[in-house]
């Protein structure tokens, strides 16, 4: 693991491999900046929210380890499915998680916790037709 | 001038005079070498500065480079008030932080939630 970064490789292994899943399961767009945040840390997570590739459609962690801050930003699509209540149950996970000590548990578990509260409700009228 | 004070003064010149004295006594003594003791060739002023200035200096150099080097060789940063984590941005852009958008302003559609801990 070079200096400065905060993941091993198994750890950024498993990271991808959450978000992918998350991805997958939640039809959403998941990213994890784990960094210095400069400036006030809302408004620099929505930059970095803003400069994905469908902001809409994109759910951002910013995870400020030397200033102990965590920013989740969700574009407006995905407010249809995920509510900011639902992050903020993401967001104590997460943090029960950092004051651990444990920021790619926390990481891990907050993208499961997203990913779980925004995918879409089935709609049962629209399944297969049962007998 | 008060009695106390002609006290002091003839006192204070007594004892810069017997200093001086002692000194000018001294002064040729220094200058033989004892029988018996090496007599070493005068320092040189450069060779001196080298010595006293040279090898603190040398030891300095030495022991940031000890400290300095394997850090730099393992990549870290060494500036002081160096952040300690580096900037990972996993499913971002490529081009990083370098070119950030402009931030949501108070007509915002977006949501989310915020901790510290």
């Amino acid at each position: 693991m070079p200096a400065g970064d905060p993941f091993t490789k198994s750890e950024r292994f498993a990271l991808d491999d959450a978000i992918r899943k998350a991805e997958q399961q939640s039809r959403l767009e998941f990213s994890v900046f784990v960094g210095n945040a400069e400036g006030d840390p809302r408004a620099f997570a929505t930059s970095l929210h803003n400069s994905l590739v469908v902001p809409t459609r994109s759910i951002l962690i910013m995870v400020d380890p030397t200033r102990r801050v965590l920013e989740v930003v969700t574009g407006g699509f995905v407010r249809r499915t995920l509510s900011d209540a639902e992050v903020e149950l993401a967001v104590l996970a997460m943090q029960s998680e950092f004051v651990e000590g444990e920021l790619v548990g926390g990481l891990l578990r907050g993208i499961s916790l997203l990913a779980e509260h925004a995918r879409a409700p089935e709609t049962l009228h629209a399944g297969p037709e049962q007998g | 001038m008060t009695s106390r004070t002609v006290a002091t003064v003839r006192r204070t010149t007594i004892l810069l005079g017997s200093s001086a004295a002692l000194l000018a006594l001294a002064g040729p003594a220094r200058a033989d070498v004892a029988e018996g003791w090496s007599d070493p060739a005068p320092v040189d002023g450069v060779e001196a500065l080298l010595l006293l200035g040279g090898i603190p200096l040398a030891l300095g150099l030495i022991i940031m480079a000890m400290v300095y080097v394997p850090a730099m060789v393992r990549g870290e940063r060494i500036a002081p008030n160096a952040p300690l984590v580096e900037n990972q941005w996993i499913g971002g852009p490529r081009q990083g932080t370098a070119e950030l958008a402009a931030p949501d302003g108070a007509d915002s559609q977006a949501g989310g939630a915020s901790a510290r801990w």
